[in-house]
Formats: C-alpha cells, structure tokens, sequence
C-alpha cells in the first residue's frame, strides 16, 4: 500500500493475498480522495462527536 | 377473521379481538409460530423461541384472566433484529464471533414493549454485524424476498422485512446505520421508521458505528409503525389526521432533483412521482430545493461508519478475521487503516452538513424521495437494474439522513410490472416524527384502493 500516503505499515497486512491487497489499495485510494474534499470543505467547522450530535437533537 | 386476514390485521384491530376474547394470546401466538415454520425457506429468522413466546402468551392471558390492565401491545406477537439483546436468548448479530453470545439483560427498546404486553417470537436475520446492504448472510443464508425468493430483501434488517411481508409478527426492531431499516422496508413493501438520532436508546443494541447508528420500528402498516415508536421513545404521538379530502393542507413538501431523482429505475421515477402528485391533491405544495452540501455525505458517513466499526472489532478482525464473511471482512479491514485526522475531517464535515440541511428544512415540514432507486435485484447480483454498483445504489438515497440524525421514513408507493415493491421516503426535521407519521398516513390511506397496496406474496 506504499502507493496511498500516511498508511502505517501494520503487520497484519502481511498476511494478505496479493488481490485483497489489490482490493484495499483500491476503496481506501478513493475514500482517502473523497477526505480530502471533505476537509477542504469544512476547515473551519469543529467536530461533532455522537455524544454531541444526541445533544444537539 | 380468517388466519390469513388475522396474519396481516393491524395491531389495533388484534388488539380488539383480544380485548374483546374473540382470540386468546397463546391462540395467537401458536398461529404466528406455525406462520413463521412455514416460512422458513425465507431464512427470516435466525432464532425462533417458540417454548418462550408459548409461556409469555399464556402469562398475557393468565394476567387477563386475573383482570389486570392490557398493555398497548398486550398479546401482541413481535420481532427484533438479531443485534438487539434479549435477556437469556442468544443474540448473534448475524455472525459467527457472537454466535453464542447470550446477553443478561433486554435492550431497553425490547424491554419497553415487553413491558406493554408485547410476545417476542424470535430474532430475525440480518447482514452480518449490520455490516450490510444485501442481507446476503454467509452464516445464516440470505434473507429472500417474499415478493420472488430469488431477489435479495435489502439489509441489514432484511429479516425483519420479510417476516412482515410474509405476516409474521406485526411489528419489529429494526437498526438503521446507513439505510438498513429504510432498505429492506422499500425492497419488501412494508414500512419503516428511521426516528431521530438518540429518539430511541441504542443501549443494548450490538453497536456498527456509534454516531450513525439508530434504532426504529419496523411494521406493514403506518399506523402499527407509530405505535411501536411511541412505546420505544416513550413520546406520545397524535396520529389523527384533519377531516375531509385536504389532510395535507399547508404542508410544504421539499423535492430535491439533484441526487434523489438522477439515474432511477424508470418504475420508480414515476412511481414516486405519481405519489408527489398524489400529496399535492391532498393539498401539500411541491417546493424545490437544493442542498449542495449533500455531495459531501457520503465521503463523511462512510470514514466515519468504517473508522468506528473498525474500532469496535479492532481485536476480532486482528486476531480471527476468517470468522468474519468476506466483504465484512473487507470493510472492517479498510477501517483499521483510516487516519484519525480522516475521521476528525468527516466530523467537522458532519457539522457543516447538519446546518445546511436545518436551514433547507425552515422551508418545508417534510422532503419525498425515493427509498431506494431500483426494485429488488436478483441474490448475487453486483449491480442494481439502474446500474448502480449495488451497495452505492441501495445507501445512496437513504443515507443522508444517516448522517444527518433527521428523521425519515420508508413506505410502499407502487408496484413493478414484475410485482416488485417500490418504497417511498419522506424525511422530516429532528424531533418531528408525529409530523412525519401523519404525512405518511395520509398518503397510505390515500392508496388503499390502489390495486398494488391490497397485495400479499405468496409464500
């Protein structure tokens, strides 16, 4: 997974086939994507938590 | 009443007969028992407690007997998804890690329609961990339609769906992650509730992501659907609708072209439609409207679903992932590799999100969409018949309100030529169920001369 930036090698990825790595590159390539326009889109907004979120309802 | 007819009568109108003796509860809870055998092809239940639901009738009738008051759902045979802890019977939630795990304590959403009398009969299936949109279970077969027992039922609470479609229980706990309550509600033809988020105590219920998920009734009939809610939530909810033929006057509907009408089946466009009309000849307005930030939900819900399933099963998924199926396995596996600042990313999205859908919701009481954008599709299929890859296809109309926490409800609105159930969606603002529960009434009582809505499967 060298290829997807900031991903720590854990050793259980060692274990994996070569297609399920294959796999998990993939969805976890474009959910990272999707992130980044996340964070672009509410940098200046605070996290809410679910405990928050229950409060807020 | 005929025991087909007795299999799909409201509660309120079982209720009557119990009250008035014309049927005893342990009569009727052997009916429902002999109903749900001769399902058993649908793979609806991963546990039948037939002994246990046979002693808590008789304990409801003993209690009659003795004069004590009726509870609202006294008698009453019910379901509850297998995720959904049920003191002394074993809660699998769909897998082989929990398969025996037996909890010492009801959830309180159980307890509470214990309480008012309710019979449980069993525990019904779901996608493993509610980890799912398909239902297909690797563990305990795939939920099937009652409408063609080859298409899928829709998950997670596919099981739950089924039964009702099929006239088992007149009511069920069902759980709502990312569509998992409005799913199989539209793919079956029953109806069901996701309330707000918190409305109904998650306590007690195996948890998929903590700040997504929600715990709502499931029933065939609106009004069934609002009572089970009532007694969860403890609210009261007033369901009487204004007299003559403009029960919606004054409401306001929001309709959202952008993301909830692109790339449908054909079918469902002008099923939904057709029911859109339908709501403004009871008086409602049609407003358009548009909310931008509905792009950014599904990236927000889904680091946020994978990050904290992931962390809940962090150890299992570590140290015996081939206990999982495959694509839990997958999913639980991509969310151990989520950087924290991802899921911090996506709660501050999740903010902006709320905010956008508050200030669209001062313009309407309630938005119609559809619940899902195609029709059950065949057991195995990757896609749905709009194309759509299938879990993509089956969250994408629902889970909006997932990350929103607002209310929304899934009910029947049409058929396929095929006998497909088609579902309908109406959403409302946080804390306005009744409101939401009244629109939805109305527009079922609005269709019950509609050939589509007097049909049964035939299982």
């Amino acid at each position: 997974l060298a290829d997807v930036p900031d991903i720590p090698n854990e050793p259980w990825l060692d274990s994996l086939e070569e297609k399920e790595l294959e796999r998990l590159r993939k969805r976890l390539s474009s959910l990272r994507e999707a992130v980044s326009r996340l964070r672009a889109a509410a940098s200046s907004e605070e996290p809410v938590s679910a405990a928050e979120l229950e409060r807020e309802r | 009443m005929s025991p087909g007819e007795l299999a799909f009568a409201s509660i309120g109108a079982v209720r009557e007969l119990l009250a008035r003796r014309e049927l005893s509860a342990l009569e009727l809870t052997r009916l429902q028992l002999e109903r749900a055998e001769s399902i058993a092809g649908l793979n609806a239940f991963i546990s039948v407690f037939a002994e246990s639901a046979l002693e808590e009738a008789r304990r409801r009738d003993d209690g009659m007997k003795r004069g004590e008051g009726l509870g609202l759902l006294h008698g009453i045979p019910v379901t509850a998804k297998d995720i959904v802890w049920s003191k002394g019977q074993r809660t699998t939630s769909g897998s082989r890690i929990a398969k025996d795990f037996v909890p010492d304590r009801d959830a309180p959403a159980l307890a509470r329609l214990r309480a008012e009398g309710a019979v449980l009969l069993g525990k019904t299936n779901l996608h493993e961990f509610a980890y799912g949109v398909s239902n297909v279970n690797p563990h305990y077969g795939p939920a099937r339609n009652p409408w063609d027992r080859n298409r899928i039922s829709g998950g997670s609470s596919g099981g739950s769906a089924v039964a009702l479609a099929a006239g088992v229980g007149y009511a069920s706990i069902g759980t709502d992650t990312g569509g998992s309550i409005r799913i199989p509600s539209s793919l079956c033809g029953t109806v069901g509730l996701k309330p707000t988020y918190g409305a109904v105590p998650r306590d007690g219920v195996t948890p998929l992501s903590w700040s997504l998920d929600h715990v709502g009734p499931m029933a065939r009939r609106v009004e069934d659907v609002a009572l089970f809610f009532a007694i969860m939530a403890e609210k009261t909810i007033e369901l009487t609708l204004p007299a003559g033929s403009s029960p919606l006057e004054g409401l306001r509907v929001g309709l959202h072209e952008r993301h909830f009408f692109e790339n449908l089946s054909p079918e469902v466009d002008e099923s939904v439609r057709r029911a859109l009309f339908g709501m403004e000849q009871l008086g409602a307005e049609l407003v358009e409207l548009d909310i931008p930030e509905i792009e950014l939900q599904a990236a927000c819900r889904n680091a946020i679903a994978f990050a904290e399933a992931s962390s809940y099963h962090e150890e299992d998924i570590k140290t015996r992932p081939e206990d999982y199926g495959e694509d839990t396995r997958e999913l639980l596996r991509l969310g151990l590799l989520i950087p924290a600042t991802d899921y911090i990313a996506a709660l501050r999205a999740r903010r902006r999100i709320v905010r956008a859908f508050r200030r669209a919701f001062e313009a309407i009481e309630v938005l119609v969409a559809p619940a899902t954008p195609s029709p059950a599709p065949p057991i195995g299929a990757t896609h749905l018949e709009n194309a759509d890859e299938l879990r993509y296809g089956l969250i994408r109309l629902v889970g909006p309100f997932n990350a929103t926490g607002f209310p929304a409800l899934a009910l029947p609105c049409g058929m396929s030529r095929d006998g497909r159930p088609i579902g309908l969606q109406i959403a409302s603002s946080p804390g306005r169920e009744a409101e939401l529960l009244r629109v939805a009434l109305a527009f079922q009582e609005s269709q019950s001369s509609a050939d589509w809505s007097r049909r049964r499967p035939a299982v």
